[in-house]
């Protein structure tokens, strides 16, 4: 009979053990799986985050704003966005480009001062950037020429107003004089980051400019590439600025710009060091549950060596027991992690209020992804760890004599 | 009586005298104060706010009837229609884009007005300062070469934007040439300088003065006050809300 023939046998024979093996392998590698899926759903979701409400892929501003940007230096507006708009939508690398004004004030309520950030949005032109219906939560997005606000359903508890109410803002100007606004509420939004929905509202980019006497200007453009080659677009971005004499501006790219990106690089090493220690914790398990099966099977080996089987067949026979057993439960810890992760990434997996606590790009809720390329990884590393498990003490055992291996 | 005990008690008696014809705190104050209010006013002006980006100037008329009811229109391009109304203890703030007027209380009273180094409350004044502080005189020095009272004023209740201050007022005619606020630790918030004073109809008051938030990096502002009419007749509803609204 085949080696490997004896050992799919010696595999069915003892269900319960092979059983046992199987699923300690299979837990390991779906706890694995889960783990990559869940950091590889963060760095999408700051991602997502950083580009549509931070600093997009490439954020263009005034260069004395990006040096005095804890001053609110509203004075320093990227002027006649409209035609480098045009310009920047010319380029091949562009695919979106969102120009915005943003606005820092305060809406006084007695003796408070309760602090909003308002999101001056092209809304047409934002179609193409990003699906803004996706944040309303009740009411609808506010039209272009209208004083209207969709406001961060959070903020809007706080400064005690619904759909159908109004609030004043307290603002500065591009000249650095002092502005109020009244706003109508029209929707209440629901953003992914809970900060946003505790501070911010969108309002049109026109009135956004009228409130702050931006003469035309916007405070920035948020420019989306493909996403494949930033510092690439970066410099194409920058080639357009010295062709038009736009000197005055700078283009970041989100790796510099984005407190998330930096987010994500502060927390590589520290999500790595998780990964490692559920490698290792996922490791042990395996490696335990094999070789306690073929400990457990000392006499087994006593017996087969008696009956003349040499100790190379001995190593081969409990190797391959190892290796169908540590390739089949890979594969069913993989499948299920991957099947758990593809059903949180559609319901998502909610932090509830949490998150609002952490000044970072993480939504409250995050959706773990699936990448093809971790399931082989984690598939291939889980059937090393317990096939090499199993090879060690099979040939401990195959050394043993026929007579010291049958006493046990 | 010895000669020895006579000359003694003749210079006691000179000295006594001597210090009871120095004004107390309370006096200076009353005396100073009686120089800059007037019934009522209109005054014409500008505040000149330079900082790390540059210099704006800021134009505005005012309308002040006693210590408790100012109105403040604004006319500079950049603040064209905004006003101020302070009534009694309430200061409202009208902008032309907002449809409700903004009551500003409590510690936004501090705020900086339009990024200056006066705050809400240091532009509209208030209550006279005897109402809220107590008022003692700590000595006699010298500043920019005119020979001033010092006077320590203490908060007597935690409603005031500034704990403590120090007033220079000048010896001779009772006006107020310098002053530093404090915070509640003894830490210097600002300082008042009277680059210019003016005498007009019987008052003596600064018509040029310079203020420094020495808590920030700033050169300070300048409030200048080109014209000011004093005793005019002003019609009640100047200071009213609905007016403010108009």
């Amino acid at each position: 009979m085949k080696l490997h023939r004896i050992a799919l046998r010696n595999v069915f024979r003892n269900g319960r053990r092979s059983v046992l093996s199987l699923t300690a392998v299979a837990v390991a590698a779906m706890s694995i799986t889960l783990l990559f899926s869940v950091l590889a759903g963060i760095q999408d979701d700051v991602r997502h985050n950083s580009w549509n409400f931070d600093s997009g892929e490439v954020r263009i501003r005034h260069g004395m704003y990006d040096e005095y940007e804890y001053l609110n230096p509203v004075q320093y507006m990227v002027d006649d966005h409209e035609s480098l708009v045009t310009a920047l939508l010319d380029m091949d690398e562009v695919e979106a480009v969102s120009p915005r004004v943003s606005i820092a004030g305060v809406t006084i309520q007695n003796s408070r001062e309760i602090a909003s950030f308002g999101m001056g949005f092209d809304l047409e032109r934002e179609r193409d950037f990003q699906d803004l219906s996706s944040l309303v939560a009740s009411g609808r997005l506010p039209e272009a020429g209208r004083n209207e606000a969709i406001v961060g359903f959070r903020l809007a508890r706080e400064l005690g107003i619904e759909i159908g109410d109004s609030f004043t803002v307290l603002t500065q100007t591009r000249a650095r004089a002092s502005n109020a606004f009244t706003l109508d509420v029209v929707g209440l939004a629901d953003f992914p980051l809970g900060a946003l929905s505790s501070s911010a509202y969108i309002l049109p980019l026109d009135r956004a400019q009228h409130f702050v006497r931006s003469q035309g200007g916007v405070t920035e453009l948020l420019v989306k590439g493909g996403g494949r080659d930033t510092e690439g677009l970066q410099a194409a971005i920058e080639e357009r600025f010295a062709t038009l004499g736009r000197d005055e501006l700078n283009a970041t790219p989100w790796t510099v710009a984005s407190g998330g990106y930096a987010y994500l690089q502060m927390a590589g090493p520290i999500y790595s060091m998780f990964a490692l220690v559920f490698f290792v914790l996922g490791s042990t398990v395996i490696i335990n549950t094999t070789m306690m099966t073929v400990h457990e099977r000392t006499r087994e080996i006593g017996t087969l060596s008696a009956l003349g089987m040499k100790g190379r067949d001995l190593v081969r026979l409990f190797f391959t027991e190892g290796a169908v057993l540590g390739l089949a439960g890979s594969a069913l810890g993989v499948l299920i992690g991957a099947a758990i992760a593809l059903v949180l990434g559609r319901v998502g997996i909610d932090f509830g209020t949490s998150m609002e606590l952490i000044d970072m790009d993480i939504s409250n809720v995050l959706y773990p992804a699936v990448n093809a390329g971790t399931l082989v990884f984690v598939f291939a590393y889980s059937s090393v760890i317990a096939t090499a498990a199993s090879f060690l003490p099979s040939r401990r055992a195959a050394k043993l004599s026929p007579v010291d291996a049958l006493r046990g | 009586m010895k000669p020895t005990y006579m000359l003694t008690a003749l210079m006691l008696a000179v000295a006594a005298a001597a210090f009871a014809q120095d004004p107390s705190g309370d006096e200076i104050i009353r005396r100073m104060e009686d120089n800059q209010t007037f019934s009522s006013a209109y005054m014409e002006g500008r505040m000149i706010i330079a900082d790390r980006f540059g210099e704006r100037t800021v134009t505005f008329e005012m309308y002040a009837e006693g210590e408790e009811r100012f109105l403040i229109e604004f006319t500079s391009r950049d603040e064209q229609g905004q006003r101020i109304l302070r009534r009694e203890d309430n200061l409202y703030l009208y902008y032309p884009d907002a449809r409700e007027v903004i009551r500003i209380q409590g510690a936004a009273l501090r705020d900086s007005l339009f990024g200056s180094d006066l705050s809400y409350e240091d532009m509209t004044g208030g209550r006279g300062i005897l109402d809220d502080y107590t008022a003692e005189r700590i000595g006699r020095s010298t500043v920019r070469g005119r020979d001033v009272w010092e006077v320590r004023l203490d908060a007597r209740t935690t409603n005031v934007p500034y704990p403590q201050q120090i007033y220079f007022v000048d010896v001779d005619d009772y006006v107020l040439i310098e002053s530093h606020q404090f915070a509640r630790n003894g830490r210097k918030l600002k300082e008042t300088e009277m680059l210019e004073i003016r005498e007009q109809d019987g008052y003596r008051f600064p018509a040029h003065m310079r203020i420094t938030d020495v808590t920030r990096r700033s050169s300070g502002t300048e409030m200048v006050f080109d014209r000011i009419d004093t005793g005019i007749s002003i019609p009640a509803s100047t200071f009213s809300l609905e007016e403010l609204s108009w």
